[in-house]
């Protein structure tokens, strides 16, 4: 893929078309497993649950603005994080997580609450998350995970101008902390 | 909170704010309490959002993932058939003979391995038994007439009532007791779908799912899966350790 494809890829999938991450499973799929069965004594198995997880770590990486300057090509960067979490694994002398989203979400600020309330809390507000209309959950995650600004957002979702999309945003997210709240008393109870 | 305290900290925990402003808002946060609490409510759901998109995107490639492996299954049956449609003049009455025996061999396994099964499964105990107290619950009729009938071993009525709970509750507890009642019913395939959205959605139960995945891939004669999820439970400090090690020693290679 050359670069300018490879970038105009990972500004699409910003913008939240999502379609690119299955081209880019399909394109890659077989030569990582392969590869990395073949030269880390990984089972087939393994490899696959190592391709979904570089898969995101390449998306969320993607979100997070850390691709923006690439060198390298994606099959190289997706290979590469197989290789890491082989070796990673390797020195620690343990299998892979068989939880992706333990190693995806990072709970090592000491700041946190501890990890099991912390993943607790963040089920909540992926529950909330659901509860909530699908405009609102849309423009929530254009906003905190896609980083999208207001007026990219505005021109998305088809709004009036970036005053009525900031309006918005500031309604769906007082909804959405009445959810968790609601979440979190029935929790309680 | 005010909407321009709600951008202000957007902007602050999205990395769009310059030094100065950053440090402004430090400061705010060590002296205005309340201004710290709307933040770490803020963080998490910046955070909350990312999990929820990423669980989604994993749920997408599990899909796509599932479509692959079924099509390459097709695809490899449907060369197996014309291979046969070739050679059927003359192998007739030896692909027959070799369908039976794979067939009775086929049988034999599967039956062995339901003994197995059997002998290993034993239903998650009932939240009514003596694992949480009855106040958890308490209000939720539909909740308790679940677990009644599980209790009972009616699983099937069960299966009912727990969908029709989780349609008002989401709880994830309630999802790993109908993966339990699934695999006591004897649907492995729906209890394997149910226990993994229960790990997508918890931990709590963790080593627990995995183990009884292991089982209900044993059950459909997926002995390479199962036994890979045994390897899985045994990485768990849990009383499931030694069940799983001496299941793993039977079957696997």
């Amino acid at each position: 893929m050359r670069k300018t494809d490879q970038l105009a890829l990972i500004e699409d999938l910003r913008l939240g078309n999502t379609g690119n991450l299955e081209d880019v499973y399909k394109t890659y799929r077989e030569e990582f497993i392969n590869w990395l069965s073949k030269n880390y004594q990984c089972d087939m198995e393994e490899a696959r649950d190592l391709f979904q997880y570089a898969i995101l770590v390449f998306y969320k990486n993607a979100m997070e603005g850390k691709l923006d300057t690439l060198q390298s090509s994606i099959k190289t960067y997706l290979f590469a994080i197989g290789k890491n979490q082989v070796l990673k694994k390797a020195h620690l002398k343990s299998k892979f997580s068989y939880d992706v989203m333990d190693n995806l979400m990072d709970h090592s600020d000491s700041d946190k609450l501890d990890k099991l309330e912390y993943e607790k809390n963040l089920i909540q507000v992926h529950e909330a998350l659901q509860s909530l209309g699908d405009s609102c959950k849309e423009l929530i995650q254009l906003t905190y995970f896609n980083r999208l600004s207001m007026d990219e957002i505005t021109s998305k979702m088809g709004y009036k101008n970036s005053d009525t999309t900031k309006n918005l945003k500031y309604k769906c997210v007082q909804r959405l902390k009445k959810l968790i709240n609601r979440h979190q008393k029935v929790q309680q109870q | 909170m005010k909407q321009e305290d709600l951008d202000l900290i957007d902007k602050y925990l999205l990395g769009h704010l310059a030094a100065a402003e950053k440090v402004a808002v430090e400061e705010r946060l060590a002296e205005d309490q309340l201004f710290y609490d709307h933040f770490e409510a803020q963080k998490l759901i910046h955070e909350g959002t990312m999990f929820n998109a990423l669980m989604t995107a994993r749920q997408k490639i599990e899909n796509i993932e599932a479509s692959m492996e079924s099509a390459s299954s097709k695809s490899s049956n449907s060369i197996a058939t014309s291979r046969i449609q070739i050679k059927r003049i003359f192998a007739v009455a030896a692909c027959l003979g070799i369908i039976i025996f794979g067939i009775l061999l086929y049988q034999k396994s599967l039956s062995s391995n339901q003994a197995t099964f059997t002998a290993y499964f034993e239903p998650y105990k009932s939240v009514f038994t003596n694992e949480r107290t009855e106040g958890v619950y308490d209000g939720e009729l539909l909740i308790r007439q679940a677990f009644e009938m599980y209790e009972n071993k009616s699983y099937a009525e069960a299966i009912k009532l727990l969908k029709a709970a989780i349609k008002n509750d989401n709880n994830p507890d309630l999802v790993f007791y109908l993966a339990n009642a699934q695999l006591a019913n004897g649907d492995a395939t729906s209890a394997i779908n149910t226990f993994n959205k229960y790990l997508l959605l918890s931990t709590e139960f963790k080593p627990q799912a995995i183990w009884y995945l292991a089982l209900a891939h044993i059950k459909l004669d997926q002995i390479e899966k199962g036994c890979e999820l045994l390897n899985k439970t045994e990485e768990f400090d849990t009383t499931y350790r030694e069940m799983a090690a001496s299941l793993s020693k039977k079957i696997c290679k």
